[in-house]
């Protein structure tokens, strides 16, 4: 029974928790603090600043395996985008090969047992996204001028219909900075959730004594399936945030439908 | 797509085949078409053939992901636009009823352009869709 | 206070409607999937009904989310 109290204490949202590591008072009435999320953050970019100085420093005409790496990624995102938004788009390499790597590298990090998953909470993801919208918003009126608000109106729909097609624009582009958050938080909170739950029940089930021990063998299977399933999702998070960058990316370069 | 042509075209030969056997001596075909399967197995790219199924699969995740929340948040969007105008506004019920409609509506166009862009590149859909993981053999 | 409870419960009820727009989702892929399986060359050309069902359906689960959040907000 010294495991029932054990398990009781076994609170699948307790991972998500922000701890401040270093308070710095408040500014204005908002709290700023140097929290365990924010030193997350600081050592994804250190991985990948390391990974990426590291592995292009001996710039080898024959790639290193870690050189080969880098530049399989950089690839990756160029192609992705050159071919969703035309190679105009690649002035925008950048935000999206960060956006990218910031993400798979975050999540790839919240794996790790003890670690924090950073996109676990909506306002992180909430902000990559807007960074993309604005983004999209700022560059489309740049270049286009009026002309970005095409995008709200395709030319092939007769005009009778222009007042039901105007509208139903707008929500879906309004719609799209929150889907493309709300996506990434949900994935990873209700993986490392299920994650959770899944190895609380080892726990449980291995308090029964011996049977407990046999039965405990199915929710550890369901446990490494899951894991892998979660290194799949962080994966093809990231791939999502990127290729749904670039299109409206695409959009913002080429408003007309 | 290449190589998907190739097994089309390999499966119809061997269809062809079968009613052409009949005419030929027992077995002398079968031996003949196995090896030329085995020689067409060296000359074809392995690779592409192995590493096919896998990425379609994690495309045809991401997209399942796209689809689902892309519609789930328009319908979000326009309940909360409704709502918020009929809170300024002071237009009660109206506002959340048709804006939640047209949420819906654009959920549905979100849908349509997900699946639209992005499935059935061998069907030969829009020739300029984007399809963006397996389109690497080009 | 009791019609605030009877508010909830009865939003809680229009809820089940989403459950049975789930159904018909369900109903209405499984179907195409198992159609497709059949005859996958015809599959591709059906896709545009089968978003037209998908759509129709779901309204009425959207109605009955409607029916929800309009016992709840107003």
């Amino acid at each position: 029974m010294a495991t029932e109290s054990e398990v009781d204490k076994v609170d699948p949202i307790h991972q998500f928790g922000i701890t401040k590591i270093m308070d710095f008072g408040e500014i204005g009435g908002v709290p700023f603090a140097f929290t365990n999320s924010a030193l997350f953050m600081v050592i994804t970019v250190a991985v990948i600043a390391l990974f990426l100085i590291l592995s292009t420093n001996g710039r080898g005409l024959v790639p290193t395996r870690m050189q080969s790496l880098a530049e399989m990624a950089y690839e990756f995102i160029a192609n992705m985008l050159r071919e969703s938004a035309g190679t105009e788009a690649m002035k925008f390499f950048p935000l999206v090969f960060s956006l990218f790597m910031f993400i798979l590298v975050s999540n790839l990090l919240g794996m790790v047992p003890y670690f924090f998953t950073i996109n676990s909470h909506i306002i992180v993801t909430f902000c990559m996204a807007m960074l993309v919208i604005t983004t999209v918003i700022i560059y489309g009126f740049m270049r286009n001028g009026i002309g970005f608000l095409k995008l709200f109106w395709p030319s092939d729909i007769p005009m009778f219909v222009m007042p039901l097609i105007v509208p139903i624009e707008i929500i879906s582009f309004l719609s799209r900075p929150i889907s493309l958050s709300v996506r990434l938080f949900a994935n990873m909170l209700a993986g490392h959730i299920a994650l959770k739950v899944f190895a609380s029940f080892i726990l449980m089930l291995g308090g029964f004594g011996v049977i407990g021990y046999a039965g405990a063998v199915l929710p550890f299977a369901m446990t490494v399936a899951l894991t892998a399933l979660e290194v799949l999702v962080s994966f093809l998070q990231a791939y999502v945030f990127a290729i749904l960058t670039c299109m409206y990316l695409n959009d913002a370069i080429h408003p007309s439908h | 797509m290449a190589d998907k042509g190739a097994f089309d075209g390999a499966s119809r030969r061997r269809g062809h085949a079968g009613k052409q056997s009949d005419l030929l001596p027992e077995g002398q075909f079968e031996r003949r078409l196995e090896k030329l399967d085995a020689a067409l197995d060296e000359v074809r790219p392995k690779p592409q053939r192995t590493s096919g199924p896998v990425q379609t699969r994690g495309a045809d995740y991401s997209n399942a992901l796209r689809m689902s929340s892309e519609f789930v948040a328009a319908i979000l969007v326009g309940t909360i636009l409704g709502w918020g105008l009929d809170k300024v506004a002071g237009t009660k019920p109206w506002g959340m009823i048709i804006l939640m409609m047209l949420g819906f509506a654009a959920g549905v166009m979100n849908v349509l352009r997900t699946a639209g862009t992005t499935t059935t590149p061998q069907s030969g859909g829009e020739p300029g869709a984007t399809t963006a993981l397996d389109e690497d053999d080009d | 206070m009791e019609a605030e409870a009877a508010r909830l419960i009865g939003a809680g009820i229009a809820c089940i409607g989403v459950g049975a727009a789930g159904i018909g989702v369900g109903n209405l892929f499984g179907n195409f999937l198992a159609g497709a399986l059949r005859n996958p060359a015809a599959a591709d050309g059906q896709f545009g009904r089968l978003i037209f069902g998908f759509a129709v359906t779901e309204a009425l689960g959207i109605f009955s989310l409607l029916i929800a959040f309009l016992i709840l907000f107003s």
